[in-house]
């Protein structure tokens, strides 16, 4: 896996937690990682850029964890290609994780989290899903779709 | 922000340190490490100032500890490449300052606090300072523009956080009801 190439982004209303987050992968040399505070500035992220991984918060106000997951699941996966999102939470209750898990989200990490929790999940949820390479062409003709459409 | 560096700032209470050239040792990997453990300690005071709590002040320390084992490694990796007299010592220190930084996350991980966190942050802060400026610029001359150094910091990667089993819960199956 090439995770110099990944282009990730991080959600969540905490801005200690992004910049957290986006530390940690800045120093395993991830490149590209985008922050959005709110799941409305999620979704407009992810119509504009090609994004190989969600990192998504659960509470937030206005759009929370699984309704941004619903809206990528219906929105942003093409091909029956699913972007990988993994939420990032504090609030594990069986009864919410079942909620995300059906709204189609691919992993749990609890908040506290280790580093290598973080990459570990990442790693997985990638390899799960499809492979680096099939996502860049997926996100390039995406992003080809989008040009076409404006 | 132009004036968290001044030392005249007393509402701080001490500065901060950031990283500069001056702290350069001569080889890009490892500066770039001292990059991010500067910042980690950075995000480790603010998260404490700003009463985050355990999830987000635990997620930093955490970090900080996994980045501090990271960074030792290529760093002796980087020392033993290039045949540096004092290897030994070095990381026997950096043996010393591990044990410390596990105590302070046991402690931690016992009873979180915001006060420990910040106590944490300001004694690594003042460690990694002296730490660079002391003694890992005493390798500087061995390492830099040395190939087999840049081979030996680039010879560690993502696979360290990948080689053991992760730590946390998954997912709803995996929890108790
Ligand atoms: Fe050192």
């Amino acid at each position: 896996m090439i995770w110099e190439d990944l282009r990730v982004l991080v959600v969540d209303d905490n801005a200690n937690i992004r910049r957290l987050i986006a530390t940690i992968l800045q120093g395993v040399n991830v490149k590209s990682v985008r922050e959005a505070a709110n799941g409305h500035t999620a979704l407009e992220i992810l119509r504009s850029f090609p994004i190989d991984l969600v990192l998504l918060d659960y509470v937030m106000e206005g759009m929370d964890g699984p309704a941004v997951t619903r809206a990528v699941r219906g929105e942003i996966d093409r091909d029956g290609r699913r972007v990988p999102v993994i939420v990032v939470t504090g609030y594990s209750e069986v009864a919410r994780l079942n909620v995300a898990k059906e709204a189609g989200v691919n992993d749990f990490i609890a908040k506290p989290f280790t580093t290598k929790t973080l990459l570990q999940r990442i790693a997985r949820a990638l390899s799960q899903d499809m492979t680096l390479k099939e996502m860049e062409t997926l996100a390039l003709q995406r992003q080809r779709q989008l040009r076409v459409g404006s | 922000m132009s004036d968290k560096n001044s030392p005249g700032d007393l509402k701080g209470a001490r500065r901060r340190v950031s990283w500069s050239a001056a702290f350069s040792v001569g080889v890009p990997e490892i500066d770039a490490d001292h990059r991010i453990l500067f910042e980690l300690i950075g995000q480790m005071r603010d998260a404490a100032t700003a009463f985050e709590g355990d999830m987000v002040t635990g997620s930093v320390l955490a970090a900080l500890a996994d980045y501090v084992d990271y960074h030792f490694e290529r760093e002796e990796r980087v020392m033993e490449a290039v045949g540096y007299p004092e290897e030994k010592q070095h990381a026997e220190r950096h043996a010393r300052l591990r044990k410390k930084v596990e105590e302070f996350v046991r402690r931690y991980n016992q009873e979180p606090s915001d006060g420990l966190a910040n106590e944490l942050a300001e004694f690594l802060e003042d460690w990694l300072n002296h730490h660079i400026l002391d003694e890992d610029m005493r390798y500087r001359p061995y390492a830099e523009n040395n190939r087999a150094a840049s081979v030996a910091a680039s010879s560690i990667g993502i696979e360290f956080f990948m080689d053991s089993e992760d730590d946390a819960v998954t997912g709803p199956e995996e929890r108790p009801a």
